[in-house]
């Protein structure tokens, strides 16, 4: 690629390839088209100021010190900080409840077992509760106990780390992380007290930016994520920590292990959309064809 | 000068009506609940009323048990909670479980974690002889005299220390 036997425009168009584009920064005179004058003015000038201005540290050539802004305190002595917990006031909060807790809850039946347990189940124990007014987005389930644990389990969170997964998958049980939105949280704190107010379930939303990537995520167990991928990281896991991964499908309790929600579900078998009566023992389901849209989407 | 005023409204001519669509402000209602209807019921969404249907289970998941539930029995217990087998009567003393099946024993620390008191209650029968018992497996274990009140009246015994784990112990092996 030599630019031999190329003419000059050529090579210029070559050149201009390799080049930035053209924008107001880079257009300026080419260099040593402007002269600057080094002499003092001559004649009728030479009595002026020589371009140091009136008055002032640029005349007395007594400049100010480095670093000193006018009165200002100067930035290298300011008061130093270093803000890890800038917006903590916003961020989210998942309260904890270790694997011992769930344990104690399950041998004291306080939780079924053989029902799927989310966060509506973890607060009507009465025992373990959350404040979503504090910005409290469910639970983070946390692995102290971890090696103690021995319930099989088909548990819906919303945090969890990589031991916790482990030691729920150890025992034959499935782990789903997945994210409510505020409005939700009230009513995954108290269903009844929702039901009763004669309102519509309403749809889940989807996860902020932030959360986007922890809850699509297969190795977190995302609720977003693809099941073939997370069946993947089962196994993975499995060989990381060392245990024989416990086949779903030979299990007695499968139909409970697989319940899954819907990512626009609230509750296990409620559709977003039908208003629950329950002192009537009715459900009402919308007929409206639109109305069913606007709750599917 | 009433009357003139009274008369003078007479005279004016009857004021119309004005148009509700025009003038009527928005109301917000507090809740659903409270709001008015909104046009006749014919013109709402149709719906369908279904009594105790297939789903009813999944609302009856989500409905709390009234009272706590009695833990059944099992043959192994893997969290630190294990069921009460003393029973009244094998002990000059009994100490009853909490509402929620729990040891009632507490800690408090007060006075930024200058003041820490143990709380046994629920002590039924002879208090003074588990309070004995207890003080003196205390001292034993604490080579001191762990300072001791005891509260006949409500069944409750205060340690002036954080004696919580060594109690519960204590406890759980007598059966408590």
């Amino acid at each position: 690629m030599s630019g031999i036997g190329r003419t000059a425009s050529e090579k210029a168009l070559l050149m201009l390839r390799s080049l930035p584009r053209l924008c107001m920064q880079n257009v300026g005179p080419n260099p040593h088209a402007k002269k600057v004058r080094n002499s003092r003015h001559r004649g009728q000038h030479g009595g002026d100021k020589h371009g140091c201005g009136n008055k002032g540290s640029g005349q007395r050539q007594n400049w100010m010190r480095l670093g000193y802004e006018t009165g200002n305190t100067p930035f290298y002595l300011r008061f130093p900080h270093e803000p890890y917990y800038k917006g903590h006031h916003l961020r989210r909060q998942y309260p904890p409840l270790s694997l011992m807790q769930l344990q104690k809850m399950i041998e004291t039946d306080r939780l079924d077992t053989s029902k799927p347990i989310d966060l509506a189940a973890l607060c009507n124990t009465g025992i373990w509760k959350f404040t979503p007014e504090l910005l409290q987005y469910g639970v983070n389930l946390t692995a102290e106990g971890a090696n103690e644990f021995k319930a099989k389990v088909n548990i819906e969170v919303q945090w969890a780390t990589e031991p916790v997964i482990a030691a729920i998958e150890r025992n034959g049980g499935v782990i789903t992380t997945s994210f409510y939105d505020f409005d939700s949280l009230w009513i995954m704190r108290d269903p009844v007290k929702f039901f009763m107010r004669g309102e519509a379930i309403p749809r889940r939303m989807l996860p902020p930016e932030d959360a986007i990537l922890f809850y699509t995520g297969a190795e977190n167990r995302g609720y977003l994520a693809d099941p073939e991928k997370v069946s993947w990281e089962r196994l993975v896991l499995s060989q990381k920590y060392g245990y024989e991964l416990p086949k779903i499908e030979d299990d007695p309790e499968y139909e409970m292990l697989c319940e899954r929600k819907d990512p626009r579900q609230l509750f296990y078998g409620l559709e977003p959309g039908w208003v629950v009566n329950i002192k009537d023992k009715t459900i009402l389901k919308p007929l409206d064809p639109e109305v069913k849209e606007f709750y599917k989407t | 000068m009433l009357t003139r005023i009274v008369r003078s409204f007479s005279l004016l001519p009857k004021i119309i009506t004005p148009n509700l669509e025009i003038c009527s402000t928005q109301k917000r209602y507090s809740s659903f609940g409270s709001s008015k209807l909104q046009g006749e019921p014919e013109e709402y969404t149709k719906f369908e009323i279904f009594k105790e249907p297939p789903e009813w289970k999944f609302v009856e998941r989500l409905i709390p048990p009234p009272t706590v539930p009695v833990p059944k029995v099992r043959d192994v217990y893997h969290s630190d909670w294990v069921p009460q087998t003393a029973k009244p009567g094998k002990h000059p003393y009994f100490i009853e479980r909490t509402r929620n099946h729990q040891l009632p024993v507490f800690l408090s620390i007060t006075k930024r974690g200058l003041r820490r008191l143990t709380y046994v209650r629920h002590i039924s029968g002879d208090i003074w002889a588990l309070a004995d018992e207890l003080s003196a497996h205390l001292n034993k274990l604490h080579k001191r005299n762990v300072g001791i009140q005891v509260d006949e009246v409500s069944g409750k015994i205060v340690f002036r220390t954080d004696v919580y784990s060594d109690v519960a112990v204590w406890l759980l092996k007598k059966g408590f």
